[in-house]
């Protein structure tokens, strides 16, 4: 998982506000979860890294897909 | 997704400490210890539709999060039992006044026909005689009496390559092995319903909080046997059930109470 640290490295290029991070509510396939990511205080966008992507979210669709 | 044995009261074996009793679990599930949390049991209690004042027994209650819900927003006259020291004393010091109990699934300390209803909520697969403990909730339930019984179980039958260790996904059972075991008992089955997607989102959250499935299970198992439970899970396709029984009278001729809101 990224830390607040990391978060701080990436700045929102819309906003220019350093991200923090915060809860954020997933929804996919009727499921959902709560997880910390780091995202825009101003606008609220989330970044998600490619390692999350393709790590920690690919194995929870899977699941979710019954695969 | 509990892995006390409710009936030695040890912990699983797999785990030091057991794995109910660590952050690991508790961040996934609150105190209820299972999928779903207690919005599947409001779910069931929309079916039986137990009268404020009627005698419930939670087995395997835990850390008393469903007693003290249906004590508080039900009235009804709840009770817990639960072999582990450690997770009554927690429920005691939750909830105090709280009415948990220590003992065993296969052995309850309560009087036949004593009980209106029953509640077992994850936690059949883990008891080591599964029918031996179906015989003492329909002793202890007044004829008519339902039970309500959620738990993880095998989607995929028969149950070879079971998940190593006592866990409740190596005690689960496949659907016909569980309704067969009911009807043995003398138990009518009046609900079944799939909920496996509550057991997906609690390995999402799993997945989410330590990485993967695989880290979840290594900080129990060591890398071998995690990677056997990897792929055993695989290959039983764990669900999650919901199912309302209720005990059928005695041929003395007692009428059955069904709840008709209650659907087959």
């Amino acid at each position: 998982m990224i830390t607040l640290e990391e978060a701080q490295q990436w700045t929102c290029d819309a906003c220019g506000k350093p991200l923090v991070m915060r809860e954020v509510e997933f929804y996919y396939l009727n499921g959902s979860f709560h997880v910390n990511l780091p995202a825009c205080p101003e606008c609220g966008l989330v970044f998600i890294n490619e390692a999350l992507a393709t790590g920690k979210m690919a194995e929870v669709e899977g699941i979710l897909e019954d695969k | 997704m509990k892995t006390s044995n409710p009936a030695t009261g040890g912990g699983c074996p797999l785990t030091a400490p057991p794995l109910y009793e660590t952050q690991a679990l508790r961040q996934a599930t609150g105190t209820v210890l299972r999928p779903g949390g207690l919005s599947l049991l409001n779910h069931a209690l929309d079916k039986v539709r137990w009268q404020a004042g009627a005698r419930i027994l939670d087995v395997g209650c835990g850390t008393g999060a469903s007693v003290a819900w249906l004590r508080r927003h039900h009235g009804l006259q709840a009770t817990g039992i639960d072999p582990s020291r450690k997770l009554v004393e927690e429920a005691r010091k939750a909830h105090p006044g709280l009415p948990v109990l220590r003992g065993r699934a296969e052995s309850l300390p309560f009087g036949d026909v004593s009980l209106d209803g029953l509640l077992c909520e994850c936690v059949l697969s883990l008891v080591p005689d599964a029918s031996q403990a179906l015989k003492e909730f329909y002793r202890v339930l007044r004829p008519g009496g339902l039970m309500i019984l959620s738990d993880i179980y095998r989607r995929a039958e028969p149950a070879s390559d079971a998940p190593p260790g006592q866990s409740c996904l190596s005690g689960a059972v496949g659907k016909t092995t569980l309704l067969q075991r009911l009807q043995d008992v003398g138990w009518r089955v009046r609900l079944w319903e799939d909920h496996s997607l509550l057991l997906a989102e609690l390995a999402g959250r799993l997945i989410f909080q330590h990485g993967s499935l695989a880290a979840f299970w290594r900080q129990f198992l060591p890398d071998g046997a995690a990677r056997e439970m990897m792929t055993a899970v695989k290959i039983m396709r764990p669900g999650y059930c919901l199912l309302i029984a209720e005990k059928v009278p005695c041929r003395d001729g007692e009428k059955l109470r069904l709840s008709d809101a209650i659907s087959r």
